[in-house]
């Protein structure tokens, strides 16, 4: 496209109707539920990012100065945003705080994607000390799914301190192997590290089963026969408990070998399917070391959904506009823009059409895809569906004669 | 039925051994014609360019696939690797030609500049980066070995089985860069899904490899 450089996008018509709708359905949602609005920076500090994010995702971070000539990069994280200006703009006493955030993230992309940037949507809900904020934003997540008209989505829920936990009591070579083998989900590197690393054999069996370890619930009874005391299951059980009694149970499902890309995730994580798409649509869980790094201890959760993927091979119709096309005839501007205020006032959109033949303004009204024309200077209304001429008192934008 | 990609070309035979050795049923992929799905009893295979397999992969298309790992390491698709089936060994090599192989001596900055002629322009450029070597990268798509008996490259970094078709050539392996073996590779989302299915495929790989888990 020009004027644009590689990987990066204008997004217009139907798409971006889509988008908009999709935005509004989530803001709309969430607002129900006391989450407020966040329109976080584009460029945020290259520091603290870095700082934050893990290796995969830091070497995809797009940097640049700013005018100040600080170090800088496109915002690559919409949850290191959101953190940041949270613990920054609030007291203690105002926690919990519920953000949510629809907005662009910029990353280099990973093969065979090309686009730098996408769009997420995403919540975080900070600072609640005890019970219930794992289930709120996972109940709401699979609300926004079907308020969104997601086909055949659903989740997958682990723990990633059942890793950590195995890994605890191992030479750090061997557990930071492992750890890698299974970010990048090579489950036959991580065999092979298995193999030849001194293991305690107490540990070997919990580490061989572990990518297997995913399923429905019945999962979590083989985990309490396979794990370690130390590797407790229960904040995932309770989890697939609570989403089942809410009526999500087809909906969840069980892996407790996630190891999501960004290490700040501290106890509880989650992916989203849905469609046909072979990767996760979008993800997150609980990070309370990272709301520790920013000076804020409590704990948080929160996630984010590629909307580009949520919404690709989307064929729900928009609806038909309602605007009418307005055409002024032989009306000065003024005049013209008078009658349209007037139309406009009675909450139907209106398009000037400033067009000299009145041929010519019914046809780009048709190729717009309006339902209506209208001549301002005589007030008639042309139903373009039926090819039929309406009298302005006879008229309504739904349905034509009243 | 789950779809399989497979790559096509020499590497085809092969996976058709390894798909009846997995259990699937694989027949028509012995004699294919041009046909590029292949519909068996409990199977799709889509036959697909090697270095296409693993986007057919990621974006759901397929649900598994077989693929050489060298693929996978130029291509760095995310995808999930579940075994090493063990078969397509090969290696992943520099060679170059005798007279340059005295340049390839340990330590010096003296490979800087050097001309790569690849297939793999994304391994070639981190190993020689891994190296502290800035390197000129001229990507081909097939008959590597020409290029330096051309003057178009100073050496090659490309897969070699026997080292038959390196000696025609009159290049000498000077690096072994990795082993290559054929991998079995499932979407994240069919690692969910169809995990029950995953498992009955892995468990016919163990008596090859004595140490796949199953986990029935």
């Amino acid at each position: 496209m020009k004027g644009l450089p590689k990987g990066f996008k204008s997004i217009g018509g139907i798409e971006a109707e889509r988008i908009e709708r999709a935005r509004q359905v989530f803001f709309e949602l969430f607002a129900g539920y006391g989450y407020r609005l966040l329109l976080p920076s584009s460029v945020q500090l290259f520091g603290p990012c870095w700082e934050c994010l893990s290796g995969e995702v830091r070497s995809r971070i797009v940097s640049l100065g700013t005018p100040s000539g600080e170090t800088g990069c496109l915002r690559p994280d919409l949850t290191l945003a959101a953190v940041s200006y949270l613990s920054s703009h609030y007291a203690p006493e105002e926690r919990p705080l519920r953000v949510c955030y629809a907005d662009r993230v910029y990353r280099i992309p990973s093969p065979p994607d090309n686009d730098v940037e996408y769009f997420q949507i995403g919540a975080e809900l900070l600072g609640w000390e005890s019970e219930g904020a794992d289930i709120e934003l996972l109940t709401l997540l699979l609300k926004t799914l079907d308020a969104l008209d997601v086909k055949e989505n659903f989740i997958v829920i682990g723990d990633v301190t059942i890793l950590s936990s195995l890994l605890k009591e191992m030479p750090e070579s061997s557990s930071l192997a492992l750890r890698e083998a299974l970010t990048r989900r090579s489950f036959s590197s991580f065999r092979e590290i298995l193999d030849r690393a001194p293991i305690p054999e107490s540990l070997r069996r919990p580490l061989e089963e572990l990518p297997y370890l995913r399923g429905g619930a019945e999962v979590l009874e083989r985990a309490t026969k396979v794990l370690p005391k130390n590797c407790s299951t229960g904040s995932v059980r309770n989890l697939v408990e609570a989403l089942a009694v809410s009526g999500f149970k087809d909906r969840v499902l069980v892996d407790l070998s996630i190891a999501r890309e960004l290490d700040y995730y501290s106890g509880p994580v989650f992916e989203v399917f849905c469609g046909s798409h072979g990767r996760p649509v979008g993800g997150g869980g609980r990070y309370d070391g990272l709301l520790s790094s920013f000076g804020v201890l409590g704990q948080a959760i929160g996630f984010s959904l590629n909307l580009d993927l949520l919404l690709y091979g989307d064929t729900s119709s928009i609806s038909k506009p309602l605007t009418v096309m307005s055409w002024p005839g032989d009306l000065r501007p003024e005049r013209a823009m008078k009658m349209a205020a007037e139309l406009a006032a009675c909450g139907v959109p209106v398009e000037m059409s400033w067009i000299d033949q009145r041929n010519r303004s019914i046809e780009l009204a048709r190729r717009r895809g309006y339902r209506w024309w209208t001549d301002l200077s005589d007030g008639s209304i042309f139903d373009l569906e039926k090819n039929t001429l309406i009298e302005r008192a006879d008229w309504s934008p739904e349905g034509g004669r009243t | 039925m789950i779809n399989i990609a497979i790559p096509t070309g020499r590497m085809m035979k092969e996976c058709a051994t390894v798909l009846g050795q997995l259990g699937l049923s694989c027949s028509r992929l012995e004699a294919p014609d041009r046909a590029l799905i292949i519909s068996e009893k409990d199977c799709r295979y889509l036959l697909a360019k090697p270095m296409d397999v693993p986007a057919y992969v990621h974006y759901g298309a397929a649900d598994m696939a077989l693929v050489g790992s060298d693929v996978l390491m130029e291509r760095r698709v995310p995808l999930v690797e579940l075994a090493d089936t063990g078969a397509g060994r090969c290696r992943l090599v520099i060679a170059a030609p005798d007279h340059l192989v005295k340049r390839f001596a340990p330590s010096g900055n003296h490979l800087n500049g050097l001309k790569v002629a690849t297939k793999y322009p994304n391994i070639a450029t981190s190993f020689f980066h891994s190296l502290g070597v800035k390197l000129e990268v001229v990507h081909m798509h097939g008959s590597v070995e020409l290029a330096p008996l051309l003057g178009i490259s100073d050496c090659i970094l490309d897969i070699v089985q026997s080292g038959e078709t390196l000696k025609a050539n009159g290049l000498k392996v000077i690096q072994e860069v990795a082993q290559v073996s054929m991998r079995l590779v499932a979407s994240r989302r069919f690692t969910q899904t169809g995990w029950s299915m995953i498992s009955g495929i892995m468990g016919a790989l163990r008596p090859w490899k004595g140490r796949i888990y199953n986990a029935d």
